[in-house]
């Protein structure tokens, strides 16, 4: 059963000149608990369907349903309490409030709901003793490492036990021991039966995944099924065209590894015939002008 | 109160907590004006009180008249008159003719003119110019006061140069507590210091003589002294009862308008009216201090607005994040409200402690005793959160409004 449907979603950042298309007619269906991998180089539009999954972004144009019910045009408030009750997310840096101490971090999605302080309590303590953070409940994020912060963070987005994990590079920051633990979190998210969306630039991290998506200027451009265990097929070119080795270096280098091993974008050659909407022609246009 | 509404009020004293100078320089303008608020207040409900104290102790039953006109509707003409009052110069327009009117009304059980005399006293220690006045013997028990050493004037003593003085000249005049006995020389005569007052229940403005500050001669030796052209400053009349003093006070008007041809160059006041008279006369002061206190409170909230927009563009990121996990716009608005009333708040403490200071040393070195009461410290608090939530609420909306996806983007 899918629980995130986009049919033709566009979102197109700026006016006149300046435009850019950060996503160009994306059609995704996810189903309850997947654990889907999105890679893609920087820029091609990860991070903006993220947003506009995770509601904090409105599509330009298309259609997104949430667990079957249309939330296109659903106010702002409404949205924050459906992010705040079935959304958790974790990024890539800056996740805890740096005033706040662990605890209060972590109890901060139960305190905006209006559950007592008691109660919060207990539940953010039971969450940490889960990512194995329990005893730094006291501390302020400053104290911490990029790892501990990470962990404290998945606490965060897990409190209000969401329908849908969505993770924008949360390894991105980390070394390989802590990425490894923070991606055990995940796999165990998901095996309690969360549906998991996790940025990734690292096709090591695929082998949690079930599913692979990849992106390229706004577009899906491949979404292949993937064995939770293995690296995704795509994912493994980019590794073993360079040296088998674990280095940042090699972390970048496959970054561009990627680039060559996916497939290009092209307009011409669409995966559909469908009628040219506004978004091609605003590309088009745009192209005009520069000429 | 609404759960997370009371962590942001934990958050915003933690922060303050933090960074106290910051915030203290923030609050400076707060400070200021509160102080002054208060102190202004809190100065003129000490004089208030002491002008009911002075009532009390008097007698509700005093009825005063004046020379002059007297308008209670306009607090200027009245800060003019007190002035004409006060100066013991002035040409009186009461006459003997009007205390006998006075005297002779019924429900008057004693009455007293009070005749100002011109001139130096001389005594051991200097020459001074002291207030000296004429009174009856009825003096005393018509303001209901006591004497604290001797006696008030002895009629059938033969020696009329016999003089009674208030408490703070004993020590002035003639260097020591109680100078019963000691002469001092007054219009070429010399008198004997026969009493000595309690000391009176003075009241800074109030309209009524500074008695601590006078000596009190018999009236018909002020007349022989002055050939019986010593101006009356004002008649004391004290009713035998306190019931329906208006009226009596009314029948006195009466009385006085016939012997003055329909004039009325005089004012009858009863004691509830000093109360209003000082009250007026205290607002129209207060009103003035409270335009400054008010600026200083648009600086400090100025003040505030400032810091608290540079705090949200600061945090812009923590604004991303807390949206992102479900914080509503509305949320985030009073999460900075409370921030920038508890700041405004602190602000106002602080200021309600210096408040307290300042009152100390005023009373110490003044006459005045100033009053810090709950009222003043309600509207201390009052005008401390109404400037936080009107200079916070611009930032507020700000913060509100912003994107999230703005907002987790900014570095
Ligand atoms: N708020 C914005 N205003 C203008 N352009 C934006 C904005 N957000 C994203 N973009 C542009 O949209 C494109 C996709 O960005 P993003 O989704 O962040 O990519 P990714 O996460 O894959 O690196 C980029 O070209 C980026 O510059
Ligand atoms: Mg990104």
């Amino acid at each position: 059963m899918s629980i995130i449907e986009l049919n033709d979603v566009s979102k197109i950042y700026g006016f006149g000149d300046a435009t850019t298309v950060a996503l160009e007619e994306v059609n995704l269906s996810i189903d309850e608990n997947e654990f889907i991998a999105i890679m893609g180089p920087s820029g091609s539009g990860k991070s903006t369907l993220m947003n506009v999954i995770g509601l904090l972004d409105r599509p330009t144009y298309g259609k997104y349903m949430l667990s079957k019910r249309s939330v296109d045009k659903i106010r702002t408030n409404r949205r924050a309490k459906i992010r705040r009750d079935t959304i958790g997310f974790v990024f890539q840096s800056f996740n805890l409030l740096p005033r706040l101490t662990v605890i209060e971090n972590v109890a901060l999605p139960l305190a905006y709901k209006g559950v007592s302080l008691r109660l919060r309590t207990k539940l953010a303590e039971n969450m940490l003793e889960r990512v194995g953070m329990d005893d730094k409940k006291y501390f302020y994020p400053n104290q911490l490492s990029s790892g501990q912060i990470q962990c404290v963070a998945i606490a965060r987005a897990l409190i209000n036990s969401p329908k849908i994990i969505i993770a924008d590079e949360p390894t991105g920051n980390l070394d390989t021991t802590s990425s490894r633990l923070i991606m055990e979190l995940f796999s165990d998210i998901h095996k309690t039966g969360s549906t998991v969306l996790l940025v990734t630039h690292n096709p090591e991290i695929t082998r949690y995944a079930s599913r692979v998506v990849y992106m390229r200027d706004g577009s899906v451009v491949l979404d292949e099924k993937s064995a939770i265990g293995d690296i995704a097929e795509t994912a493994k070119k980019t590794i073993y065209k360079k040296r088998p080795k674990k280095t940042i270096d090699d972390d970048l280098a496959g970054i561009s590894a990627i680039m060559d091993s996916i497939p290009q974008k092209s307009p011409n050659k669409k995966q559909t015939t469908k009628k040219k909407t506004k978004t091609t022609k605003l590309r088009k246009n745009k192209i005009k002008r520069k000429k | 109160m609404n759960i997370p509404y009371r962590d942001d009020i934990f958050l915003a004293i933690r922060t303050i907590r933090k960074t106290k100078m910051r915030s203290f320089l923030t609050v400076l303008g707060i400070i200021i004006g509160i102080v002054s608020v208060v102190t202004i207040v809190s100065i003129a409900k000490g004089i208030e009180t002491q002008v009911s104290n002075q009532i009390n102790s008097i007698g509700k039953n005093l009825i005063v008249i004046r020379p002059g006109r007297i308008n209670q509707n306009n607090s200027n003409s009245l800060i003019n008159s007190l002035n004409t009052l006060s100066n013991a110069n002035s040409s009186s327009s009461l006459s003997q003719a009007d205390l006998n009117s006075v005297a002779s009304t019924g429900s008057i059980a004693e009455s007293s003119a009070i005749n100002v005399v011109n001139g130096t006293i001389k005594t051991n220690q200097g020459s001074f110019s002291e207030s000296v006045l004429g009174t009856s013997n009825q003096f005393p028990s018509v303001i209901n006061q006591q004497l604290a050493y001797g006696e008030y004037f002895n009629s059938s003593s033969t020696d009329i140069y016999q003089a009674v003085i208030g408490q703070n000249l004993a020590y002035n005049l003639f260097g020591e507590r109680i100078p019963l006995g000691q002469s001092f020389t007054f219009h070429g005569q010399t008198f004997i210091v026969r009493g000595i007052f309690n000391k009176f229940n003075a009241a800074p403005l109030s309209i009524t003589a500074d008695y601590n500050n006078s000596i009190f001669i018999p009236y018909y030796t002020a007349e022989a002294l002055t050939n019986s052209t010593a101006p009356i400053n004002e008649i004391l009349a004290k009713a035998n009862t306190n019931n329906n003093i208006e009226g009596i006070v009314k029948t006195i008007n009466k009385n006085l308008l016939t012997l003055h041809g329909d004039q009325q160059d005089f004012t009858v006041l009863q004691q509830s009216q000093s109360l209003a008279i000082t009250t007026s006369v205290l607002n129209s002061i207060t009103y003035l201090i409270a335009i400054v206190a008010g600026i200083s409170l648009l600086v400090g909230g100025v003040g505030i607005m400032n810091v608290t927009l540079v705090s949200i563009t600061e945090r812009t990121k923590e604004i991303g994040i807390r949206k992102s996990i479900g914080a509503t716009n509305y949320q985030i608005l009073i999460q900075f409200l409370i921030e920038s009333s508890v700041l405004s708040l602190f602000g106002g403490l602080l200021g309600v402690i210096l408040s307290f200071l300042v009152d100390y040393i005023i009373g110490a070195t003044t006459s005045l005793t100033p009053l810090i009461n709950l009222p003043i410290l309600v509207i201390a608090f009052l005008l401390s959160l109404t400037v936080g939530i009107v200079f916070g609420s611009l930032p507020a909306f700000k913060a509100a409004r912003k994107d999230p996806i703005l907002a987790l983007r900014y570095e």
